[in-house]
């Protein structure tokens, strides 16, 4: 089909999750298909952007913003929550309080960011470095889940490149799922674009006053 | 000539010349009657010299073309033209020039003193002698970068980086830079040879395969009178060369050896030019990030042996020993002043230097790692005569002196760096003598640190080592700021700052830097809780842009570009996370100097100078050029410094406006929000009012009612005891009337009782 028949969308999809849990490598992965043992410190966010054609009439573009996983950041970071469509919620395997950490992390998302139709926003969880301790996988996670309506969860390893992409499909699938809705009561197929252009607008002023 | 011819041999002036038999003498005219010299040429300031067309009435002339001046822009050039009496003699002083022009010298003594030799061409057989002449060898390997072309690879202290089965490519130039030797000129080369490892025997060693017009061809080397250039193609997956197409284990050791076959004018052997080098191999996708791409350069020392032909037309040179410097490190080469002059000539820096433009080309995506970037600790010897003033100026005065800030802007020299940095912070012993007792103590960062840690200028030697000497310190230093600041604590970026400063000086002084950059420098506001100083620095920086940078300004905010995206890294980090690091110590420098200025100095000097590329890309574009471009940018040391001159030429005059701007902004928010929270309550408290009021008016109804039944009540009781009491009147009204009666009675009866 002629691309110039695509619809474009664009979704803000989050990264988050305490420092070195493998926010960066994961966001590494999916958007650059590359893995390197020296990874990185992000300071503030960092963001990548990855195309993916998801069907003959849809192209998505998605924006993965890497929030830096050191708490003293959350200040810093929130503003780049705004006008998300999704999230993923990383821990790391082989560090047990990095998942006691996400319902922290969770709790701070749904403080800050809610669909504009009041829905929560669909988050999953990556277990990653699933190469080191596929084994370890906290016994309360699914229950976890369950209690804070969470999309789903997998386990990942950006070096193996295990589960990355059908997360984030199913991630995305979900974003697509509250779009089409959205669309229904709006009947407006660019409104998702529209906002996100106005909401950014003010944001400037934000920035400066907190 | 023609006009020579003209005139009558009584005008000119009667002279006998004198012509050496080498380039390194002088052609000399006497005087034909009294034997004086009239003047002297050196054959190698002669440009030109020509003859009269034989059989032309110019035929009997000559002349030559002379220069002295010691530039080329203040040079004199003069003509001189001869007359022959005997026009055959021409042909003759034209073959003795050429010969001049071509052949070695035969002496090594000094032009002056061979003058005397060089009054003809027939001397005595002198003993033959033995002679030195250096030559110096550059070496440079080239690799297939996937696009058709070759480019050099990495190279630092173990060696060649070389990659496997990628195809390669040897350059070599090679030249004399002995000045007083022999002049000794390249004629061709044979070819070149590799084998792996090192004192490899003769036969061992594999011929490079050459273009299709043969080894003995010039056609892929460049020959000219002082520096000879041979590439030759070198395909690495060919059996010969296996263990160099194989990755180098972790600790092997691996050597590859590099041969060139010249032959010389004047030397009938060929001579052979060895190299050996250490080289590690790695995998073919293997990226590596150094800047300089540096070539080997290896001098060799020939010890020749001048041996005269009988019939003296012909002079050459035996080699009797060949002696190699090892390699040379360029850096140490500025500082011999006999060689100075040949690191600056075109033909190697053409060589050697690499346009950073095709790097970026060939990096792609990929951002540069934190920690990149060689720093040579080489220094003109005019720059650091100037720091010696300086610094002794300073260590008597204990004040700044005013060369200082000049200085400082420039960069400091590599070398002095760690002293100077400490002098411009202030060292504190109370401090350093306080380090010994805080990394003893425990910090509840040890955690992030520990992750954080790896990840720290993970492009740099001393850091790249787990458990290494270089992560070690950092570890150290930034758990010992942590206990040290227990408020800021370790806040992801200082480790960065700690890991530049541990490039420079122990970890005790490290540390205290460390905190006099934070206390001191105000650092230390930024990263507080809450970032409250970092937005202040954004939203100034924000209007700085504003002021100063008009379209990119509009620009950003066109595209939701907000400073916060790309400067909060910069300014939390002091430029350390992303750039290459002779870049980032210099902003170290200034910013010692100056303080928080400087942040803002550099941030716009940066958009400046990107601000065109940046005016052409959009949201994604933009902080992807932020995150990946914009470092690589300044990859090239002549940018760095580029970037920083212009960065101190930037006034930031309204810093303290802005302040106040952001304060009143903050305020005016503050107070919208303490308005708005007054109106609230007012209501809120009126609506209790009111509720209350409500309250209390159920309340009356009820008392009244209360009241109502209670009055009724009374009333009845009222009633039905007026009831009784009137029924007790009846009551006593009756018995008053019976006692009456009852009396009445009791008088009769008393009167009957009496009657009785």
């Amino acid at each position: 089909m002629c691309d110039l028949f695509k619809r474009e969308l664009l979704f803000k999809v989050l990264v988050i999750g305490d420092f070195g849990v493998g926010k960066t490598s994961i966001i590494k992965r999916y958007a650059e298909g590359t893995f390197s043992t020296k990874y990185k410190i992000t300071i503030g966010a960092d963001f990548a952007l990855k195309q993916i054609d998801w069907d003959s009439e849809t192209r998505i573009n998605i924006q993965l913003w890497d929030i830096a996983g050191h708490e003293r950041f959350g200040y810093l970071t929130s503003v780049y929550y705004r006008y998300a469509v999704a999230a993923a919620i990383v821990f790391d395997l082989t560090r047990p309080d990095t998942f006691v950490a996400v319902s922290k992390w969770l709790n701070d998302l749904r403080d800050k960011v809610s669909l504009p139709h009041g829905k929560p926003l669909p988050v999953i969880i990556l277990a990653n470095k699933g190469d080191v301790a596929a084994n370890k996988v906290p016994v309360q996670i699914e229950e976890f889940c369950k209690k804070n309506q969470i999309v789903s969860w997998y386990i990942t390893s950006a070096k193996e490149n295990r589960n990355i992409d059908s997360a984030m499909n199913r991630l995305i699938l979900e974003a697509l799922e509250n779009q089409r809705n959205n669309n229904l009561y709006n009947s407006d197929s660019l409104m998702l674009a529209e906002e996100a252009n106005s909401g950014t607008h003010n944001s400037s002023r934000l920035c400066c006053s907190r | 000539m023609a006009f020579l011819n003209e005139q009558t041999t009584d005008q000119g002036i009667k002279v006998s010349v004198s012509v050496p038999c080498s380039s390194q003498g002088l052609v000399v005219l006497y005087d034909s009657l009294t034997h004086s010299v009239i003047a002297r040429y050196e054959i190698h300031r002669i440009l030109f010299y020509a003859r009269g067309v034989m059989d032309s009435k110019e035929a009997s002339c000559f002349a030559f073309t002379w220069s002295h001046g010691d530039t080329q822009e203040s040079a004199i050039f003069q003509c001189h033209v001869f007359r022959c009496d005997i026009s055959e003699a021409v042909s003759r002083v034209s073959a003795c020039f050429a010969k001049a022009f071509q052949r070695v010298p035969r002496s090594m003594s000094s032009s002056v003193a061979s003058t005397a030799e060089m009054t003809s061409s027939i001397t005595t057989v002198s003993e033959s002698r033995h002679l030195m002449s250096v030559f110096e060898v550059n070496l440079e390997i080239k690799e297939d970068d996937g696009k058709g072309t070759f480019s050099t690879v990495a190279k630092d202290r173990s060696g060649f980086k070389l990659r496997v089965n990628l195809e390669k490519q040897l350059c070599l130039s090679i030249r004399q830079v002995s000045d007083n030797g022999p002049q000794l000129s390249i004629e061709r080369y044979f070819g070149v040879l590799v084998a792996a490892g090192r004192h490899v025997r003769h036969s061992d060693m594999q011929l490079l395969e050459m273009d299709k017009t043969g080894p003995n061809y010039n056609c892929n080397s460049l020959i000219d009178r002082n520096c000879t250039m041979i590439s030759a193609t070198w395909d690495p997956t060919e059996s010969a060369f296996e263990s160099l197409n194989t990755e180098t284990p972790k600790d092997v050791r691996q050597y590859m050896t590099v041969a060139v076959d010249l032959v010389i004018r004047g030397i009938q052997e060929p001579v052979r030019f060895q190299i050996e080098t250490p080289v590690r191999i790695y995998g073919q996708a293997e990226r590596f990030w150094y800047f300089q791409k540096r070539s080997l350069i290896q001098q060799f020392f020939l010890n020749l042996k001048e041996i005269v032909n009988l019939d003296l037309t012909d002079v050459y040179y035996e080699v009797l020993s060949m002696e190699t410097s090892g390699e040379l490190d360029r850096n140490r080469l500025n500082l011999t002043l006999n060689l100075s002059s040949l690191i600056q000539s075109p033909s190697i820096t053409s060589i050697d230097t690499i346009t950073p433009k095709d790097e970026n080309a060939s990096d792609g995506d990929e951002p540069l790692l934190s920690g990149t970037g060689l720093v040579s600790k080489d220094c003109a010897e005019d720059v650091l005569e100037n720091w010696a003033d300086v610094l002794q100026k300073w260590k008597t005065t204990h004040q700044r002196p005013k060369q200082l800030n000049s200085l400082v802007k420039l960069g400091i020299p590599e070398a002095l760096r760690g002293e100077v940095w400490q002098r411009l912070a202030g060292s504190d012993e109370v401090l350093l003598e306080k380090y010994r007792l805080l990394i003893t103590q425990e910090s509840a960062c040890e955690n992030v640190i520990q992750r954080d840690i790896a990840r720290t200028f993970p492009a740099h030697d001393f850091f790249k080592e787990a458990g290494g000497l270089g992560q070690d310190s950092l570890y150290r230093v930034s758990k010992a700021y942590a206990v040290y600041d227990s408020e800021v604590g370790y806040c992801q970026g200082l480790s960065f700052l700690a890991a530049t400063l541990l490039l420079h000086m122990p970890e005790e002084q490290a540390f205290g830097v460390l905190v006099k950059l934070m206390y001191q420098y105000g650092l230390r506001d930024l990263y507080k809780d809450g970032f409250d100083n970092l937005y202040l620095r954004l939203y100034q920086l924000n209007k700085l842009m504003e002021e100063q940078l008009g379209p990119l300004y509009q620009h950003f905010n066109a595209h939701s570009i907000e400073t916060h995206m790309f400067a909060s890294q910069w300014f939390l980090t002091l430029f350390t996370a992303r750039f290459p690091l002779y870049f980032v110590f210099h902003i170290i420098d200034v910013f010692l100097l100056q303080g928080i200025e400087t942040l803002f100095q550099v941030a716009l000097a940066l958009l400046t100078m990107c601000m065109k590329d940046l005016l052409s890309l959009d949201f994604e574009g933009i902080l992807k050029y932020f995150r990946v471009s914009l470092p690589k940018k300044c990859r090239s040391e002549e940018t760095a410094k580029q970037i920083m001159k212009k960065a101190c030429a930037i006034k930031v005059k309204k810093l303290k406006k802005y302040e106040a701007d952001f304060a009143a902004l903050n305020e005016a928010a503050d107070n919208e929000e303490s308005n708005a929270s007054e109106v609230v309550q007012l209501q809120m408290t009126i609506q209790r009012y009111e509720e209350e009021k409500r309250l209390m008016l159920d309340e009356i109804v009820q008392l009244k009612e209360i009241l109502k039944r209670e009055v009724s009540a009374a009333e009845s009781e009222r009633k039905s005891s007026q009831n009784v009491i009137n029924e007790y009147k009846v009551v006593r009204q009756r018995l008053d009337s019976q006692l009456n009666a009852a009396n009445v009675k009791l008088d009769l009866i008393k009167m009957i009782v009496f009657r009785r």
